[in-house]
């Protein structure tokens, strides 16, 4: 079952190609590592599929519905999520005001329905609190709940990301460089909960990163991209013994 | 004039700004909208209110050919609605701008506004006075008519705090200040950022027209003059003063800056500069903010905790 479709993507800046002919699809409850070295065109390819870049040429069908034009937030309330490469917590909003923003269809964010502070609002926000309670609790950062974000440290801010994109309740998690500054303990059960998530709820991910390590042990299929194309695809393994994608990472000809 | 008096008068003033400092703290303290319209809104309000309530000039002279006659508490409402559609329709090309080139549109904006109250003599006046703008309930407060609207302005403020103050803490506020931090981050969570910048907007113009309407009917006549962007500006040295992001502050800001502001007007004009006093007033509002700004930035009860959250790299 195909879940995300990218077809023949295109992207310039100027004169820059940034991304050319990117096609692939994903499956739903799929892992997909994104690896290249700088410059492939991954963050690129990346904004397209999470609608903060709008393609010169190609497509992006979720679900079977064609996205290309539809906004990020659009997305989102479909079950696209993504993450930043940079962690962007909202520094001046506590750890549990991150969390709990990132609820789907809260009726608390009608103006009508917060003036009159409905039961149907303090329900939600009630079970909300719960689920943020448990995400916070697995990324260790539930005694920092009322800390402002912007008080952490850049680990910290990294796992609030991921658990801010978790509570969105996404089907496909776009993870931008996920374990970037993390500890490699943390690393180890990040990985862990990733796969947990695709076995217990039927969660796909496609993750951009450089930890190829990482990559490569959590990973279905890997995607090598170079210059702006898509190099290299298939196993782990496959990927890894690809000839094409060592000389791109060491800046040989291809 | 008894202290008492005047006491209440500048009570009363202080209300009326307090009600637009609670509408620029939404736009400025919750959701980072740079607006510089608020004269504007206020003027809307204020002009609504008057032509709704007020019948048709007469008399060889009259500009004026629209007139209603209506109820008070309805122009007071019609003024509160059609300001806050205004601020709607401002925002509506406007609101996708950057800081600064927000800043700029929405000051064009209100000089527009007042330019289009001081032209079109048949529905304001122009720039006459529009003027026997009806004080509400005026002949039957069998006492001091200021005790009645000081208490009637500011029992307005109190339930618009507690309005604003609910919306700022729920769900909705927190979509808002996700906007003032980093509008990026709830565009990515499935917030379409753009309408609630258009209901941060609506919402804290519509307070603006509140306060022009009950400014309308406690003073009797009202001009396009009274309506400059100087208003403005002391509407944003109340809420940086105050603190951004504190309603409280708000209050508290627009009260600092009218007090001070008031009290200078009945210091006699025979002592030394006597006859310059309206801009030293400006210097001390001046002053006052640099002060503020220099020992507390975070405002009188702005919160610094927040102010330095992730500066510390």
């Amino acid at each position: 079952m195909t879940l995300l479709e990218a077809n023949g993507l295109r992207k310039t800046f100027g004169g820059i190609v940034a991304v050319e002919e990117v096609s692939f699809e994903v499956d739903r409850t799929e892992i997909v590592g994104v690896i290249g070295p700088n410059g492939a065109g991954k963050s690129t390819m990346f904004k397209l599929l999470a609608g903060f870049h709008k393609p010169d040429e190609g497509t992006v069908v979720f679900d079977g519905e064609d996205i290309t034009d539809l906004a990020p937030n659009d997305r989102t309330q479909r079950g696209l999520v993504r993450t930043f490469q940079i962690a962007q917590e909202l520094t001046g909003m506590r750890v549990m005001d991150n969390m709990l923003l990132a609820s789907q269809n809260n009726p608390g964010e009608k103006v009508l329905a917060a003036a009159a502070n409905t039961s149907s609002v303090r329900d939600f926000e009630g079970t909300a609190r719960d689920r943020a309670e448990e995400l916070l609790q697995f990324l260790e950062l539930w005694d920092l709940r009322d800390e402002y974000a912007g008080n952490l440290s850049g680990g910290q801010r990294k796992l609030l990301e991921l658990g801010r994109a978790l509570m969105a309740d996404p089907d496909l998690l776009l993870l931008d460089e996920p374990m970037a500054g993390v500890n490699p303990d943390l690393t180890d059960r990040l990985l862990q909960r990733i796969m947990d998530l695709r076995d217990e709820r039927d969660m796909t991910f496609l993750v951009v990163e450089h930890d190829i390590e990482a990559i490569m042990r959590i990973s279905d299929t890997v995607i090598g991209m170079h210059d702006g194309g898509v190099l290299s695809k298939g196993t782990p393994e496959e990927v890894q013994s690809d000839e094409r994608m060592l000389e791109a990472y060491l800046g040989g000809e291809v | 004039m008894a202290l008492v008096d005047l006491l209440l008068v500048v009570g009363i003033i202080a209300g009326v700004y307090s009600l637009l400092a609670i509408g620029m703290n939404m736009h400025w303290g919750d959701t980072g909208l740079l607006n510089f319209a608020h004269a504007g809104f206020f003027a809307v309000g204020a002009y609504t209110s008057a032509i709704l309530t007020t019948p048709p000039a007469t008399g060889s002279l009259a500009t004026r050919v629209v007139g209603f006659d209506l109820p008070i508490v309805v122009g007071l409402l019609a003024g509160t609605v059609l300001a806050g559609l205004v601020g709607v329709l401002i925002a509506l090309p406007s609101v996708r701008l950057e800081g600064d080139y927000l800043a700029i549109v929405t000051l064009s904006a209100a000089e527009l506004i007042r330019l289009l109250i001081h032209n079109e003599a048949w529905l304001t006046t122009g720039a006459q006075t529009l003027k026997n703008i009806p004080r509400p309930l005026d002949a039957t407060i069998p006492f001091s008519y200021d005790l009645f609207y000081f208490v009637l302005v500011w029992a307005l403020v109190g339930v618009c705090y507690l309005l604003f103050e609910r919306l700022s803490s729920s769900p909705f506020g927190r979509v808002l200040h996700a906007i003032r931090e980093n509008d990026d981050v709830p565009l990515a969570l499935g917030k379409n950022t753009y309408v609630f910048k258009l209901k941060s907007f609506g919402i804290g113009a519509a307070i603006a027209g509140l306060a022009g309407g009950l400014w309308a009917h406690y003073v009797y006549a009202i001009s396009s003059i009274m309506f400059l962007p100087s208003i403005t500006f002391l509407i944003w040295a109340a809420v940086i003063i105050g603190g951004a992001g504190s309603y409280t502050g708000a209050i508290l800001g627009a009260s600092v800056i009218v007090f001070l502001r008031q009290i200078t007007r009945f210091i006699p004009g025979d002592v030394p500069f006597g006859d310059q006093l309206s801009y030293i007033r400006l210097m001390v509002v001046g002053v006052v903010l640099i002060l503020v700004l220099y020992y507390r930035p975070q405002g009188l009860l702005g919160d610094a905790e927040r102010l330095q959250a992730g500066t510390s790299e």
